[in-house]
């Protein structure tokens, strides 16, 4: 083994990435997070089209609860996903995909995104 | 469509699989923006239309569909020689049984709440 190939273990550096890395990173931690959500969002589908009874439990469930946070972060993951996803079938059509332009999307997906998550907060509680 | 482009079929089907979830989380949202002091007779008047029941039945598959595209991307990401020297191979296994499993779930249990089964 080549003992003298380049080894970057310095956190800092390690840590601090690009922005488009960050939006990126988070597109991926949003998606694997969405895949465990949908069982949340299946089981509140379940409980509130099986009876009255169901969707008044549901209703109690999400009613300021700790439980809220959950669908709270669900919701943030999927929104997140779909405004970066946006973003990245736009740059599958070439639409935007200089440097330039590309660092100018990454923070206005965060910010874009930040500003809906906020929305859907006021939204539930 | 040859084994040589699968890369190519899984590209597509993530995409169109992405286009119908959007087009649906857009539409469910829409309708519960609309409608804030929804009573259960109009959620499941509405869930239960026949329209809603394909959409929510197409959406369904296309949530399996995209997400198994994307976990696997990741688990062929991470799970390498590179970290995991010879085990990799048989973890990857262990890890894709476990995708397939808990969507094969939703596929299940899903549709039977789409079409109240259960
Ligand atoms: C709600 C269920 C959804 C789940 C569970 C989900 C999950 C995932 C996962 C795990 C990935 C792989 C991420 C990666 O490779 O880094 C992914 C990729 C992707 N998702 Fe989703 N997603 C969902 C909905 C959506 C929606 C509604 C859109 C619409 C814009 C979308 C757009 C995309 C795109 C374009 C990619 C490809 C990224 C790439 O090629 O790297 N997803 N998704």
């Amino acid at each position: 083994m080549n003992t003298e190939r380049p080894v970057n273990l310095t956190f800092s550096t390690i840590i601090r990435q690009p922005v488009h890395a960050v939006a990126s990173f988070l597109h991926r931690v949003s998606g694997a997070f969405l895949f465990f959500g949908s069982a949340y969002l299946l089981f509140l589908l379940d409980r509130s089209l099986a009876s009255e009874l169901g969707l008044h439990g549901v209703r109690i469930r999400l009613d300021g609860t700790p439980e809220t946070y959950l669908l709270w972060l669900i919701l943030v993951a999927l929104i997140y996903h779909v405004v970066a996803g946006t973003k990245h079938l736009l740059l599958d059509m070439h639409v935007g995909d200089t440097h330039a332009a590309t660092v100018v999307s990454s923070y206005l997906v965060i910010i874009v995104s930040g500003v809906l998550a906020t929305l859907a907060g006021f939204w539930l509680w | 469509m040859s084994v040589r482009n699968r890369g190519l079929l899984d590209y597509v089907m993530q995409r169109v699989s992405a286009l119908v979830l959007g087009f649906y989380t857009f539409c469910l949202l829409g309708f519960l923006l609309s409608h804030s002091e929804l009573s259960q007779v109009e959620w499941v008047g509405f869930m239960q239309s026949m329209p809603m029941m394909i959409f929510s039945t197409v959406s369904l598959v296309s949530l399996c569909v995209h997400a198994w595209v994307g976990m696997w991307t990741i688990g062929t990401d991470y799970i390498r020689t590179f970290s995991f020297g010879k085990r990799s191979t048989f973890l990857r296994q262990v890890y894709q049984a476990f995708v397939v499993a808990l969507l094969l779930m939703y596929l299940g249990l899903g549709s039977s709440i789409i079409w109240s089964l259960g």
